[in-house]
C-alpha cells in the first residue's frame, strides 16, 4: 500500500467534497483512521458523482485492501486508537481553524501536479 | 525512461545541428575579435591579471570607472612594507607567480575573503534550504545531504585536480596543465616574505583565489541536484558529480576564465558564470532529468512540498551570497565591484516583480514561490553581464529573466517533457542563456573598456550547452554501467531519506 498514494487520493476526495457540495474534511485523519475512511468513502458514494467514485473505490482499496461491496463494520479499535479519535474529535469541535488550514492545503495540492511553478 | 532518453536525443541532435551552423560565424567573429590592438581577455579576473600592460578594462587599477583608486594604486590600501619589493616581472606574467607580501592588498584581500565565505554560503546552506523546502518531506534530508556532500567532494577534487585545469594554461586552449596537482606550487614562506599568486589575480594570495573559485566548483554541480531530486541513487550521484565535476566544470571554467583558454581568448563575456555555473548546471540538469526518467507519480498526484519557508530562507541566502559571487568576480575591492553589486541587486528585484507579475495575470493569484523564483532567475540572468552593464541593462536583464525563465519553468518544461523536479534548466540554463546574450548587447563599454559581440556570446553560450549535455550523457551512461543510477520504485516511495540514509524527518 502507498502511503503517498492514498494521502494524493484522500486529497484529491477533500477537494471534490469542498468544490461540490462545500464539505470540508481532514484529509490527514482520512488517512489514518479506518472509521473515518469508511465514513467519508460512504459519503463520497452517496454524492453519486462518477470521478468521486472512482476515487473512492480507489481509497477503499488502499486502506482496506479490495473493494467490497458491503463494507464491515468497523473493527474494534485499541484504547489507545479511540482516545486519538476522541481527541481528534475534540480538537476540530473546539479549534475549527485547524480544520481550515488543512483544507486550504487541500486545495492547493492540485496544482503540483506535474510541476512546482 | 526510454521515451525519454530517446526525446533528449532528439534535442542534442537539434542542438548539434544548430551549433554547427554558427561555427562559421564564430570563426569569423573570433577573427575580428582578436584583429585589434589587444586579444581581449574576459574574464574580470582575467583584466586584473596584468598589472603592468595596459589592460583595458577592470581591475583595481585599470577601470575607467573605479573612482577609488589612483593611478599608481594598484593595491588600494598597501599593507605596511615588510621587506623590499620584489621588481615586477618584466612581461605580462601568464602563469602563477611568487611576489612579496607588499605587493597583496589588504582591501581586495579582505573583500575576497569575504566574498568567498558569501558563495560558500550559497550553496551551504543556501542552497541545501532552497531545495529542501521545495521536495516531498520524505527526502527532504537526501536533497539537503547531496549539497553538502558535493561541497566535501569537489573541495578535495578541486585541491587534487580541478584548480590545475581549470586555472594554468594548458598545451590547448581546450585544458589547463597538470602543474599544479594537489595544488603544487602554492606557497607562502614568512622568512621571504614571498607568496604564490595566480597570474589572473596578482593582488590576492592565491590561496586566497583557490578558495574562491572553489566555491564556484562546489555550487555548480549542487545546481543539478534540484533536477534529480527524489530518485537518484546516493553512491551514483557522489560518481556522477565526482566525474562531471573534473570532465565538465574545469575545462569549461578553463575556457571562460583563464585567458588562454577557448572561449576567453576568442573575447567571450563572462563575469561571474553565466557561461560556467548556469548553462552548463542547467544542460547538465536538463539531461540529468532525461536520463533519470520521471518520479513515479508525475503529472499524476501532487508533489506537495515539504516546506516553502525553507525555499524562501533559501532564496534569500542565495541572493545575499551572490554579491560575493558577483562582486566578488571583480577580484578586487573596487568600483567595478561596487557597479556588480547594484545591477545585481536592481536585476533581482525587477525578475522577480516580473515574475510575479506574469503570474498574476496568468493564475490570478501571486506565490511565494513565485517571488523566489524571479528573484533567482534575475540574479542568475545579470551573473554574467554583472560587470559589464549599467543600470539600464541591469532593468531590461531582470525584466527578460522574469519572463523568459517564467516560461522556461512552466511551457518549456511541459514542451521539453522532462520532470526537471526543481526546474534547474528553466532557471539556470534559460537565465544562464538570456544573461549571457543579452551581456552581448547591454555590455557599457565605459565600465569595463571592452566591446561586446552579440553572435560570439550566443555561440558561446550554446556551444557550452552543448558541450555540458553531451558529456553529462556519456558520463550518466557510464555510471548507469556500474552502479544504476535510479533507485527502485519500491525505494523511491519509501522515500530517499529511509531508504538511502535510514533517516527521516519527524
Amino acid at each position: 500500500m502507498s502511503a503517498t498514494e492514498k494521502l494524493s487520493v484522500a486529497a484529491l476526495i477533500g477537494v471534490i467534497l469542498r468544490r461540490r457540495i462545500n464539505r470540508t474534511i481532514d484529509v490527514k485523519w482520512l488517512v489514518e483512521n479506518d472509521a473515518y475512511a469508511r465514513e467519508i468513502i460512504k459519503i463520497s458514494r452517496e454524492q453519486k458523482l462518477e470521478d468521486l467514485n472512482e476515487y473512492a473505490d480507489h481509497l477503499e482499496k488502499l486502506t482496506f485492501g479490495e473493494s467490497k461491496p458491503n463494507m464491515a463494520p468497523a473493527p474494534a479499535q485499541s484504547m489507545e486508537d479511540t482516545a486519538k479519535a476522541d481527541i481528534h474529535e475534540w480538537l476540530k469541535e473546539t479549534e475549527p481553524e485547524v480544520e481550515e488550514k488543512e483544507d486550504d492545503a487541500v486545495l492547493d495540492a492540485s496544482k503540483y501536479i506535474g510541476g512546482l511553478r | 525512461m526510454n521515451r525519454g532518453k530517446n526525446t533528449l536525443y532528439r534535442w542534442i541532435l537539434v542542438a548539434g545541428i544548430m551549433f554547427s551552423a554558427t561555427l562559421p560565424a564564430l570563426a569569423e567573429t573570433s577573427l575580428t575579435t582578436t584583429t585589434g590592438a589587444v586579444s581581449v581577455p574576459v574574464n574580470p579576473s582575467t583584466i586584473a591579471a596584468d598589472p603592468n600592460a595596459p589592460a583595458p578594462a577592470g581591475g583595481p587599477s585599470a577601470s575607467p570607472t573605479d573612482m577609488s583608486a589612483t593611478p599608481a594604486d594598484t593595491t588600494m590600501s598597501p599593507t605596511p612594507t615588510v621587506v623590499a619589493p620584489v621588481p615586477a616581472p618584466p612581461t605580462a606574467p601568464t602563469a602563477t607567480f611568487e611576489v612579496g607580501f607588499d605587493k597583496i592588498s589588504s582591501g581586495d584581500t579582505a573583500w575576497m575573503l569575504t566574498s568567498t565565505a558569501l558563495v560558500l554560503l550559497m550553496t551551504i546552506p543556501g542552497l541545501v534550504l532552497f531545495y529542501a523546502g521545495m521536495v516531498r518531506k520524505k527526502n527532504v534530508l537526501s536533497t539537503a545531504l547531496q549539497s553538502f556532500a558535493i561541497c566535501c567532494v569537489v573541495t578535495v577534487l578541486w585541491v587534487l585536480i580541478g584548480y590545475s585545469l581549470a586555472f594554468t594554461p594548458g598545451s590547448t586552449p581546450f585544458l589547463g596543465s597538470f602543474d599544479r596537482v594537489l595544488l603544487n606550487g602554492l606557497s607562502y614562506i614568512k622568512a621571504t616574505s614571498q607568496l604564490s599568486v595566480n597570474h589572473i589575480a596578482p593582488t590576492i594570495p592565491e590561496s586566497v583565489f583557490i578558495m574562491f573559485q572553489m566555491t564556484f566548483a562546489i555550487i555548480t554541480p549542487a545546481l543539478i541536484v534540484g533536477a534529480f531530486a527524489e530518485r537518484m541513487r546516493f553512491t551514483a550521484m557522489l560518481i556522477f558529480m565526482s566525474l562531471w565535476s573534473v570532465l565538465v566544470y574545469a575545462p569549461v571554467a578553463h575556457w571562460v576564465w583563464e585567458p588562454s583558454g577557448l572561449l576567453a581568448s576568442k573575447g567571450v563575456l563572462d563575469f561571474a558564470g553565466g557561461t560556467v555555473v548556469h548553462i552548463n548546471a542547467g544542460a547538465a540538469g536538463l539531461v540529468c532529468a532525461y536520463m533519470l526518467g520521471p518520479r513515479t507519480g508525475f503529472g499524476k498526484v501532487p508533489f506537495i512540498p515539504y516546506n516553502l519557508v525553507y525555499t524562501l530562507v533559501g532564496a534569500s541566502l542565495l541572493w545575499v551570497g551572490w554579491f560575493g559571487f558577483n562582486a566578488g568576480s571583480a577580484v578586487a575591492a573596487d568600483g567595478r565591484a561596487g557597479m556588480a553589486m547594484l545591477v545585481t541587486q536592481i536585476a533581482a528585484a525587477v525578475a522577480a516583480l516580473t515574475w510575479i507579475g506574469i503570474e498574476y495575470f496568468i493564475k490570478s493569484r501571486i506565490t511565494m514561490l513565485g517571488f523566489a523564483s524571479g528573484a533567482v532567475a534575475g540574479l542568475v540572468a545579470i551573473t554574467p553581464a554583472s560587470g559589464f552593464v549599467n543600470v539600464n541593462g541591469a532593468l531590461a536583464i531582470g525584466l527578460a529573466a522574469g519572463i523568459f525563465c517564467y516560461w522556461g519553468a512552466t511551457a518549456l518544461k511541459r514542451l521539453l517533457g522532462a520532470d526537471d523536479a526543481l526546474d534547474v534548466f528553466g532557471i539556470h540554463g534559460i537565465g544562464g542563456l538570456v544573461g549571457a546574450i543579452l551581456t552581448g548587447v547591454f555590455a557599457d563599454k565605459a565600465i569595463s573598456g571592452l566591446d561586446a559581440n552579440l553572435m560570439l556570446q550566443t555561440v558561446a553560450a550554446f556551444g557550452t550547452l552543448i558541450y555540458s549535455a553531451v558529456m553529462t550523457l556519456i558520463i550518466l551512461t557510464v555510471v548507469n554501467m556500474f552502479v544504476g543510477l535510479r533507485i527502485d520504485a519500491e525505494e523511491e516511495h519509501d522515500g530517499l531519506d529511509l531508504t538511502q540514509h535510514a533517516e527521516r524527518v519527524m
